[in-house]
Formats: C-alpha cells, structure tokens, sequence
C-alpha cells in the first residue's frame, strides 16, 4: 500500500519535472546565430512582384579601430515577409528584427498605400512597434541606406539618432512610430504625418537630410509641408518645445528680428456658431529676443509691444495659410481637428464622422495667436553706429 | 516519528552502560581497587598510577589516578600528593578519608564518590581520582589543566573596529568571555552533555528576564531528542536540532565572537556554547541576521548602513546574474540596449560552446578554484592565483573558448558572492537553480524560481520564529536594524519575537 502511493508520488513529480524540460528551451537561440537587422526599407517591387525589400545589416565590429559597420541585402517578394526570409540564402543567418529602429517607405509605395506594408510590423513578434517610421522624396528608399552617414556607420541608427536630436531641439520635429500610425488610421480624425527623407550631397558623399513632412490622406500620401510649414504644423501640434522664428521687419527688405520660442501651447476650442461648426484655434507663445537689427528700446513698453503686434500678425497669417493648404489642397485633417471635435463632444461627433472629410473642407477655422516676449537677452538695446 | 521510536530504547542503554560500570564495586582493601581500575583502563598506557604512603604513618596507603597530559602536574604534586606524605597528624584512628578531604588536600573542587561510573567519569575529563586503603570510597580532585590555543582574533568574522578578542576551543575559557561582557546575575549558564563516547559538554547561555521561556523550553525539548556517540563541533548539534533540517538556509547562526554572542543575548536569543569547538550556537535566527555584521554596530550607522545594503544587493546580484545574462542573451534578445548587443555578439562570435555551457563551465571553475583554495596548503596559494587568472581570464579569452562578457558576469558573480560569507552554501546552491531554470524558460524560469525562493524563505521558522519576521511585517522597530542600520539612540526596542521585556532601556 505504502509502495503504492510513493510509486505514485514519483510518477507525479517527475511528470511536474517534464513539464519543466519538454519545453525544450522554445526560442532559445545564440545571439551571434543571428543576424541583427538595423533598418528595412521598402520600395515597389520590381519584375512584377509587390514589393522590393532592402534589410541593413550589421556587421560587428572587432575593435575600436574596425568599428561596426553595415551592409544593405535586397530581395523582392509579393510580401514582405517571403522576401525578409529568402534573404537567409544570402545572409546564412535568421534575420533578428528586434534591433531594427527605423522603417523607411519609398515615395511611390507610399502614393499607392503603407497598411498593407504596416501590417507586417505590426503582426511580427519581433519587430517593434516603437520602430520610426520615415518617407523619402524623390529617392528610393533603399537609396536612403545605402547612403553614407555623417557619424554613424548604421544608417538606419543614425535616422533613429537625427530624429531623436530633432525631437530634443524640437524647433521642427515630429516622429511617428508605428504604432501612432496605427492608432490615427484607425481612429479617424486625425491624418498621418510623417517625416520625408531626401538625399543630399556633403562634400564628396551622398547623405540623407530632412526638411519635408509627407501629408497622407487615410493611408496614401498626398504631398508634402516644406520646412517652413513644417514648423508651424509642429507649433500648432503643441510639439514644439524650443526653436527660433524668424520675423521680417515690415517695410525694411533687410531686416530681421529672430525669436527664440521658450513655451508654446495651443488649444483647439471647437465650438457650435449660430448652427455652424466652427473651430478656434489659441495659441499662446513665450518667446526671447535673440537677434535683431533694427532700432528700438527694447525696455520701453509700447515697442515691445509693437514687435509683438507684427509678430502675432504674421504667425496668425501664416498658420491661416497652411490649414488653408490642408483643407483645399490635401483635404486632410492633419492637425486633427475632428479628433478634438472627438473628445470635446462625442455625440456631436457621431453626426460630423461620416463625412468629416466634406465638412473640413469648408471647415470655418479661428485663428487666435498671443506672444509673450518674456525676454530681450541680456542687453536691452541694439548696438548703434555713430 | 523514527527519532521518538528509538530515543527510550538509546536511554536505556546509556543507563545500562552506567549501571555495568557501577557492578564493579569499591572494596575496601587498596589493591582490589587498583586492580579494578586498572582492568577498565586496560592497554590505556596514557593512566598513571601513582602509589604513596604516609611518611608519618607508612599505614595510610594512597594511591592516585590520573591521566597524563590532561591534568595540571603542579597541582597534583603540590595540592595532593605533597600535602599527604608531608602530613604529621594523620593516624588510622582518625576517619583518614574525611581528613584528607578536608584538613590535607588543598583544592577548591574535592567530592567523595563510591560509584565506579563517577570515578571514571572524572579520570576521563582531567581530574585526578584518590583511593585510600580501607575505604571503599575515592576521592575525585578537579585538576583539569591542559594546553590551549589562546585568545585570538577569528579569521572568518574580522572586523575593523571593535573587539579583537575571539573564542578558544575550552568551554570555560569562552563562558568567561561571555560573562565578562553582561556581568549580571540575570546571565545563566545551564550544562548539558551530549554523545555517549565524546560526552560533550554544551553550556546554555541566556538572559533570564529577557528571553521568551518557550523558546528555551522548545531547545530542551529538540535537545532531548539528540542521540549521537560524539560531538567534535557545533554544526553536530545545529543539523540535529534545526528546523527545516532539509533547507539550505541557516535556521542557526554560528559565530566565533563573544562581543556577538554577547550583543544576540541582549537581544533575547540563546546561545549554545559547545566544549571544543571555538564556533558558538545562537538561536532564533533570522534571516536579516546573513547580511549583519558585526562591524555594522560598531561603525558610524550612514556608514553601516551602506554595507548593510551593498549585502542585501550582492546577495541578489550574486544569485541572479548568470541567470539573468542568460535568460538576456539566449530568449529575451531585445530587452539588451542595441550597442551593448552587438558587443556581446562580436564576443560571442566563434566560441564553441553555447552560453548556458559556457556559464555552467565557468562558475564550476570558480567554484574549484575556491574550494582549492581553502584545501591547498596556503605557502602554495601564489599558484593558485597566477594560473587562475592568467588561464581562466585571459588565455581562455583569447583562444576564444569562453567569450569576454561571460568572464566578466562571473567574475561579478563570485565577487558578490564573496560579500556574504554566513550564506555563501545559499548562493551557491540557487545561483545553479536560477541558471538552469532560466536556459530552459528564460525569465519564466528565472521568476518561476524566484517565487519558489520566497514561497521556502517564508514558510521558514527558526525555533517557532517566522524567519522572515523582521522583514516582511510592519514593524516600525524592527525596521531599524534592517536593511539599513539606525543609530544606537533611536533602537529602542529588542527583535519582535521578544515579547516581553522588549524595551532595551532602562528609563522606559
């Protein structure tokens, strides 16, 4: 009897043990079995399949004097899982895409539609849904790897590295990760804005540079915001945290005054007028004084005060302009007016959704811009020529 | 069940191994009585037998047992022997026996006996034994006296302050230390024997008016069961009485200090003294009680309480870290910050063996070189180093059989693991565990152990005490000697498991 039960016990145990050890080590892999994908672009495919995938590679580096450098592997594949994978035929290595912090679209990829290439992304346990996620204008996406960097042997890291610097400057950055885009495509009301990537000639190499948004409407892109509007896109998107603003002196061809922005906020007040959506816009800017060229006593009141006229005059122009452009041109809803129409007043909202890309169109918008200038430097006059 | 089974059974055979001893009985006539002593102590060549007479009276025979070497010569010439062949009064009218006791032999420790079992008793320990022709009782002189190691610092437990003074291998010696250090009435001492051949002496030491009587009369009860022919150390009784006798955690704590020893009875502990052994028994202990060192109360409490919490943390790196590298590097490759990944892959790059291999490989060969070097002769131990490091940490590194970062998460890994010598078995044990359930399962494996870890160390009791005590409930006091160390001022009451008298001050 006493047999029994310890003959049982054993049985018991080492059936609990197995279930330790017949899990047979799932995902075990060594690190240097693989091989680390830094950055993957995509551009439409060529001899008729869908896609053409580049994959930067990295390649470790042995020591200081041979640092870590990369390599650009391409294949094509009506998805772009099949051709990550046939890669293995020139790699010998499991791609890992754990590591890889930078997606970049081709233009033309982009014009047709990035859902169907984000879906990947975003089903594959490995890759990250934190990845950037960059456009190109007027190049290929794979020529945007294969370029050189400035500090970095991995181009993909020194996109990730630029646009982190940017966001950190903040005087015109805006990333998206994956996920966002997600988000805004799902959530309607709000339409995607990415970063466009160009090549640029430094010296006697080809590097990348950035000055452009890529505008998309639902998931294809439709244009582009120069740098300028970038800038002001970034101020009304409450995401601008330092910066400079150049103001020309009315009435002088020469002259500048050149803000740097401390603190920028911006309100969307959407509001029902007299039975008409209309949309108000505040937005309040502190700013220093760091350059100017004209004459004035900074320490009077009144020609403070007048600078901050012109100022408030020209950024309520031009932010009228670019949501102008977006709702004529683009008929995108970039700022995401419909997703604060969304969260101030839900059940207005069910009315508008359907049809929000009509109603933007002709959208009235209320402009309100207030400058603070907080600051004059440290001096208080401009240097006088006798 | 089985210890209760045999324990009456082993009692009777103590008393029967008495009571055959006691079948030879005294006679009154001098020469049976060397005789029969001499047949127990028979091919025992270390007895000496030292017949004399009366230089007065040549009647009044003597003659005296002891054992070479374990007696103090001085004393059994000067104090017995002299004294009785110099007597001028001694006459067979008197009743010889009481006189010599008390007129002649000048001592401060004389019993008289009849049983054969007592004499022998005391031939053993060190104490010379008188028989008198005519009588059928002995004389039992306490003239223990032999060399001993003296009063040193203890290798294991130095401190930089404090102290210097560290217990010997004679019971005696290392009571009087104590009692040096709390000199109270309220301190009692309580012997017990133990081992049917050895018969140990074991001292139990405490503060009356402080200790909870329950803790003391659960000890009495465990050491009534023990049952074992010798004693040569402590860690005998420890494993014989501690609870959760299969768990690697200490449930007793050893120390070679006195100032230690003195400091866990102010707090309400016990300790068990041990003839022979320096290594001193104090009980309840906690688990807090690994990472207190001595040092701690003796050094600025900021000061103190940084080491207390470097412990703390090298205890966790020590058991964690190969697992966690591990379970890192082989399942959870995303979680390492990118740079230091293609690091760990470059040094990873054309070594044979796997990381799980590698790490199991390199901890077995700290753990030899260890183990080597408290067995090796220490004139040797420049070797030792030389090879250990120039093989294990470079050659094995540049012949790309082990890659660097391992070597590093080792070296980590047996630093850490040195800070705590009072659970260095611990570390070792669950550092093999952790690594292993992590190579399997990688995190799963390494949290799954960790919650079996704790799930043990709370179910933990030392002598009814929750092991866990000071460290999970809330206690205000308790926090105070914890992870960090308050200052003296501010420790006012003694560890909770005290429950009463537990105010350490007089004025409250």
């Amino acid at each position: 009897m006493n047999n029994l039960k310890i003959f049982k016990m054993i049985v018991i145990y080492t059936m609990l043990l197995n279930l330790i050890f017949l899990t047979g080590c799932w995902n075990y892999t060594e690190m240097d079995q693989q091989l680390n994908v830094a950055g993957i672009a995509i551009d439409k495919g060529q001899n008729g399949q869908k896609y053409h995938v580049s994959v930067e590679v990295i390649t470790t580096g042995k020591s200081a004097e041979q640092p870590n450098s990369s390599q650009v592997i391409e294949a094509d594949g009506d998805t772009i899982f099949n051709a990550v994978r046939g890669m293995i035929t020139v790699t010998a290595k499991k791609l890992y895409f754990g590591h890889c912090k930078t997606l970049v679209i081709g233009e033309e990829m982009a014009k047709e539609g990035i859902s169907d290439i984000l879906d990947f992304f975003y089903r594959d346990a490995e890759a990250r849904i934190s990845m950037n996620v960059v456009l190109t204008k007027d190049c290929n996406a794979r020529d945007i790897l294969k370029s050189t960097g400035v500090d970095n042997d991995i181009i993909a890291y020194e996109i990730d590295d630029l646009i982190k610097a940017l966001e950190k400057a903040g005087s015109n950055s805006f990333k998206i990760q994956i996920y966002e885009i997600f988000n805004k495509l799902q959530s309607q009301g709000k339409a995607v804005v990415m970063p466009a990537f160009h090549i640029d000639k430094v010296e006697d190499y080809e590097t990348f540079r950035t000055t452009d948004y890529g505008v998309f409407k639902k998931d294809k892109l439709i244009g582009y915001l120069n740098q300028e509007e970038r800038k002001l896109f970034t101020i009304v998107e409450n995401q601008l945290n330092s910066g400079i603003i150049d103001l020309r002196v009315p009435g002088l061809d020469n002259e500048f005054v050149a803000f740097e922005i401390y603190k920028s906020q911006t309100k969307f007040n959407p509001e029902i007028v007299n039975g008409k959506l209309v949309m108000g816009l505040n937005v309040v800017t502190d700013v220093f004084i760091g350059e100017m060229d004209i004459q004035s006593n900074l320490g009077k009141k009144a020609d403070r005060n007048a600078i901050k006229k012109v100022l408030e005059k020209q950024m309520k122009n031009s932010i009228e302009t670019i949501i102008e452009k977006c709702q004529k041109e683009f008929n995108s809803d970039i700022f995401g007016f419909g997703l604060h129409l969304h969260n101030k007043y839900p059940k207005l909202w069910e009315k508008y959704k359907d049809n929000w890309d009509e109603t933007f169109k002709d959208l009235d918008v209320n402009v309100n811009y207030k400058v603070n200038i907080r600051g004059t430097g440290v001096g208080s006059s401009t240097v006088k020529i006798s | 069940m089985a210890e209760n089974k045999n324990n009456p059974k082993n009692e009777k055979t103590i008393t029967s191994f008495e009571e055959k001893l006691n079948e030879y009985e005294l006679e009154p006539q001098l020469l049976e009585n060397i005789k029969t002593i001499k047949k127990l102590f028979a091919n025992d060549e270390t007895l000496i037998t030292r017949e004399f007479s009366n230089q007065n009276d040549s009647s009044i025979k003597c003659c005296a047992f002891f054992i070479d070497g374990m007696v103090n010569n001085e004393i059994v010439n000067e104090n017995i022997i002299g004294p009785i062949i110099e007597n001028i009064f001694l006459s067979p009218k008197l009743d010889v026996i009481d006189v010599i006791k008390s007129q002649v032999i000048i001592s401060n420790d004389v019993k008289k006996t009849e049983k054969t079992s007592e004499i022998v008793k005391a031939i053993v320990a060190g104490d010379t034994v008188i028989f008198i022709n005519g009588y059928s009782s002995a004389l039992i002189i306490s003239t223990k006296g032999w060399l001993a190691r003296s009063i040193i610092e203890p290798d294991t437990e130095k401190a930089l302050r404090g102290p210097r003074e560290g217990f010997t291998e004679g019971i005696m010696t290392n009571l009087t230390l104590i009692r040096r250090r709390l000199q109270t009435n309220e301190l009692k001492f309580v012997f017990r024997s133990f081992g049917t051949k050895s018969n140990t002496k074991v001292c139990i030491c405490y503060i009356d008016n402080i200790i909870d009587k329950e803790i003391l009369n659960e000890l009495n009860r465990r050491l009534d069961t023990i049952d074992i022919d010798g004693i040569l150390d402590s860690n005998y009784i420890v494993e014989m009485i501690k609870d959760a006798p299969m768990s690697p955690f200490k449930t007793i704590g050893i120390t070679e200090r006195p100032d230690t020893v003195a400091s866990k009875l102010l707090e309400g502990r016990i300790a068990l003294v041990v003839d022979g052994t320096p290594v001193v028994l104090t009980l309840p202990y906690l688990f807090i009680e690994n990472f207190q060192a001595n040092d701690d109360y003796y050094l600025n409490f900021y000061f103190a309480s940084i080491g207390r919490f470097l412990r703390l943390i090298g205890f966790l790196i020590s058991v964690s870290i190969p697992a966690v590298y591990v379970a890192l590097t082989t399942f959870h490759r995303e979680m390492i910050p990118t740079y230091l990944s293609l690091s760990i892959i470059e040094a990873h790059k054309n070594v044979p063996f796997p990381t799980i291999v590698e790490c199991i490989i390199m901890l077995l060969v700290f753990e030899i070189i260890r183990e080597t070097g408290i067995r090796m002769p220490s004139n040797i131990g420049q070797a030792l180093s030389v090879v250990g490091a120039l093989v294990i940490g470079q050659a094995a590194v540049e012949a790309k059989f082990i890659s660097a970062p391992m070597v590093i998460v080792v070296s980590i890994t047996a630093i850490t693991g040195l800070i705590n010598p009072k659970i260095k078995g611990v570390t070792v044990i669950t550092r093999f565990l952790f690594l292993i359930a992590a190579s399997f399962l990688g995190f799963y494996g390494y949290f799954y152990c960790i919650i079996i870890l704790l799930t043990h160390l709370f179910s933990l009791h030392s002598f009814g005490v929750v092991y866990t005590s000071q460290l999970c409930a809330w206690n205000f006091q308790g926090l105070k000697d914890n992870s960090f160390r308050a200052s003296w001022k501010y420790m006012i009451t003694r560890p909770e498991f005290v429950k009463k008298n537990n105010i350490r001050k007089k004025t409250v």
